[in-house]
């Protein structure tokens, strides 16, 4: 297993490789250039920008600059120069030489964010919290959903609700998530006021810093309805097929025979083993879900990762999209990495190599 | 016994069907799915709506660009707008027409730039797969695991805002973040095709790798991938609007069905037609597409409908 798991952790590194230079062709391929953007101002001159670029290297090579943001720049020596690059001199009249003040982003300095100027993993660390509960608690309303209307379905194979959780299935993945997150906000928000209108929190949290439970969860609801619809329709199509496979099998009659209650034979029994296959689809389902709840933070105002990076990408903030698009894409090869160690973990029929 | 199972019996049943080709019996069993014939019904209409969107703007002497900013909000049945106005003041039904010209043309041609080339990509990667030239597959793959790992909405909504695309770049941007499980597909098609007699024999005759690539092994996968362009096209609608409400894929004035939706929250009290209208095109017409989707491949493979139903 340890050494499953270990081999598993090196083939993702040519993966983590490829994630930064994808996310830093992105950003060399983007208009506009640090320098310009640092010396916005109409009395620099030319000179001091040329002074400007070769301190931040943007005359270097791409590979080299690419490196630089890899491993940071602390480790090289750049004769001192002011904001407007002018050489700093020492009491001698020398050049002041200094170390550089990159760490790069393998120590974790994505650098600082345009608009905030905090650092940006920073930024994106803090909204953490708030995407994984959202996450989270979609992902087991939508796996105890799921998996239950699945075994039903499964049960009642062309019944009344084997058919309508069929048809509404295939309707749930044709409605797009921005437009159902609309909907429920205009019937429960809108219409009934059943439901706050977006947010994290109420508002007098931000004058009283209390917040009871019961304002949290309201502020849940509809967007863990949102994301988790999902997840139902996926996990309860692939748990019928699974559930049906199993039901078919000797060890089940023999249960039946035995004189089982039937719950305890589909849920105990048949439920067990049919829910071996759906570790195999969290793992790929994780992109789109991550996808899915960048709407969802927007249209529900929810403070996480998604909505940050909706508002970098709007003003172009790109040291918090270059953080943003990697600790997503990390979180989502950790999520690979899981479903397939689970996968391996329960069912010992699968051969670790 | 459901329906599609009935009809699967008794095609094997019936005399009139032997002797028929895969593509004809697929036909046969096509023509006796109503529920698929109803979704391709409705595509075709919605597909004839949008190319006479012109025509019918005309006849009902509206515009999809004029605004009027005394008739605004105007509720569904108004006199000279069946399905009121925006919040500019502008006809919503013609609005609707023209955004079902965007979306529909941005489905269907970036479902069929991303089937060209995770077809091709897919067919090179397969056939040099643990060959002399094994370094390209090696790259393909390692450029493919990556591309899927980072979530598809991310590089578009960043890739979206660097460029401000048109319709057409915007096409292209779709398609090359998107083409990988296609590619996937071919890459496992051809592997399994590539050892076979008649590839051996195309190389004894001295063919060269494309024509064997492309004229030999190509055709022999291609009608398992068209029976998926349906539920590609339906996805790409729904990823298009998705980027088009987060005013990142199709700018205003252009309508598409999602970015008639990027006020919609401001909609709320003063016209609920102009939340639901929109986003109900989309449910319909993906929907639709799904389900031609689904009827096609049981049509061609109807061992699979049995087994799901």
């Amino acid at each position: 297993m340890t050494q499953f798991i270990l081999r598993r952790l090196i083939q993702a590194i040519p993966t983590l490789f490829g994630i930064t230079v994808l996310t830093y062709a992105i950003i060399v391929a983007a208009p506009g250039d640090p320098v310009s953007t640092l010396t916005f101002g109409p009395r620099t001159t030319k000179a001091q920008r040329v002074a400007l670029a070769a301190q931040l290297g943007t005359n270097d090579p791409v590979y080299k600059q690419y490196i630089r943001w890899l491993i940071g720049n602390d480790w090289q020596k750049f004769p001192k120069v002011d904001g407007r690059g002018n050489p700093v001199l020492d009491s001698n009249g020398e050049q002041i030489v200094e170390r550089g003040t990159k760490k790069g982003i393998l120590r974790g300095d994505f650098g600082t964010s345009f608009v905030t100027k905090r650092p940006a993993l920073e930024l994106i660390i803090e909204k953490f919290p708030a995407t994984a509960e959202l996450g989270s608690l979609s992902l087991l309303v939508g796996i105890l959903l799921g998996v239950s209307i699945g075994v039903l379905a499964a049960v009642q194979r062309g019944g009344v609700f084997d058919n309508l959780t069929r048809v509404m299935a295939v309707i749930f993945s044709a409605v797009p998530v921005f437009w159902l997150g609309l909907t429920l906000l205009l019937i429960f928000g809108s219409w009934l006021g059943w439901l706050p209108m977006g947010g994290r929190y109420p508002t007098n949290y931000f004058l009283t810093g209390e917040v009871s439970l019961a304002d949290r969860i309201e502020h849940l609801i509809l967007p863990v309805a949102v994301l988790s619809t999902g997840w139902i329709a996926i996990l309860s199509r692939f748990m019928r097929a699974s559930t049906l496979d199993v039901l078919s099998q000797d060890y089940v009659r023999t249960a039946q025979a035995k004189g089982l209650a039937y719950r305890q034979i589909w849920f105990v029994h048949a439920a067990r083993n049919a829910l071996i296959p759906i570790a195999t689809i969290l793992g790929p389902a994780i992109p789109g879900i991550i996808g899915g709840a960048l709407i969802t933070e927007t249209i529900f105002s929810w403070p996480g990762v998604g909505r940050t990076t909706y508002s970098a990408v709007l003003t172009q903030d790109y040291p918090v999209i270059m953080c943003a698009v990697i600790i997503v894409s990390l979180t989502t090869i950790v999520g690979y990495l899981l479903s397939d160690i689970l996968y391996a973990l329960i069912d010992p029929r699968i051969r670790l190599s | 016994m459901s329906a599609s199972e009935a009809a699967v019996l008794s095609l094997h049943n019936e005399d009139e069907y032997r002797g028929q080709t895969l593509g004809q019996l697929a036909l046969l069993r096509l023509r006796r799915d109503h529920l698929t014939l109803i979704a391709i019904g409705v595509i075709l209409l919605l597909t004839v709506l949008a190319l006479l969107a012109p025509v019918i703007s005309d006849t009902l002497d509206v515009n999809y660009r004029r605004t009027d900013l005394r008739n605004t909000f105007a509720k569904i049945g108004s006199p000279g707008h069946p399905l009121g106005t925006d919040d500019l003041g502008r006809d919503h039904l013609s609005r609707l027409l023209y955004g079902a010209r965007v979306s529909l043309g941005i489905g269907f041609s970036a479902a069929l730039v991303s089937l060209i080339v995770g077809t091709t990509v897919g067919v090179v990667a397969g056939f040099y797969q643990g060959s002399r030239l094994g370094f390209i597959d090696d790259l393909i793959m390692w450029f493919v695991i990556t591309l899927n790992s980072v979530p598809s909405l991310f590089l578009l909504l960043i890739i979206s805002a660097m460029l401000s695309p048109t319709v057409f770049t915007l096409i292209l941007i779709l398609a090359l973040l998107s083409w990988t499980s296609t590619m996937r597909f071919v890459r496992g098609e051809t592997l399994s095709h590539r050892g076979r007699e008649y590839i051996v024999a195309a190389h004894a005759i001295g063919a060269s790798t494309p024509r064997i690539m492309f004229l030999h092994i190509l055709p022999n996968i291609f009608s398992v991938l068209a029976i998926n362009l349906a539920s590609d096209i339906g996805g790409f609608i729904l990823v298009e609007s998705a980027l088009s409400f987060l005013n990142l894929g199709v700018r205003p004035p252009t309508p598409s069905w999602g970015n008639m939706l990027i006020n919609a929250q401001t909609f709320y009290t003063m016209g609920v037609h102009l939340v639901i209208m929109p986003g109900l095109m989309i449910v319909i017409t993906v929907l639709c597409l799904f389900l031609i989707g689904d009827g096609v491949r049981d049509a061609f493979d109807p061992q699979a409908s049995k087994k799901i139903a």
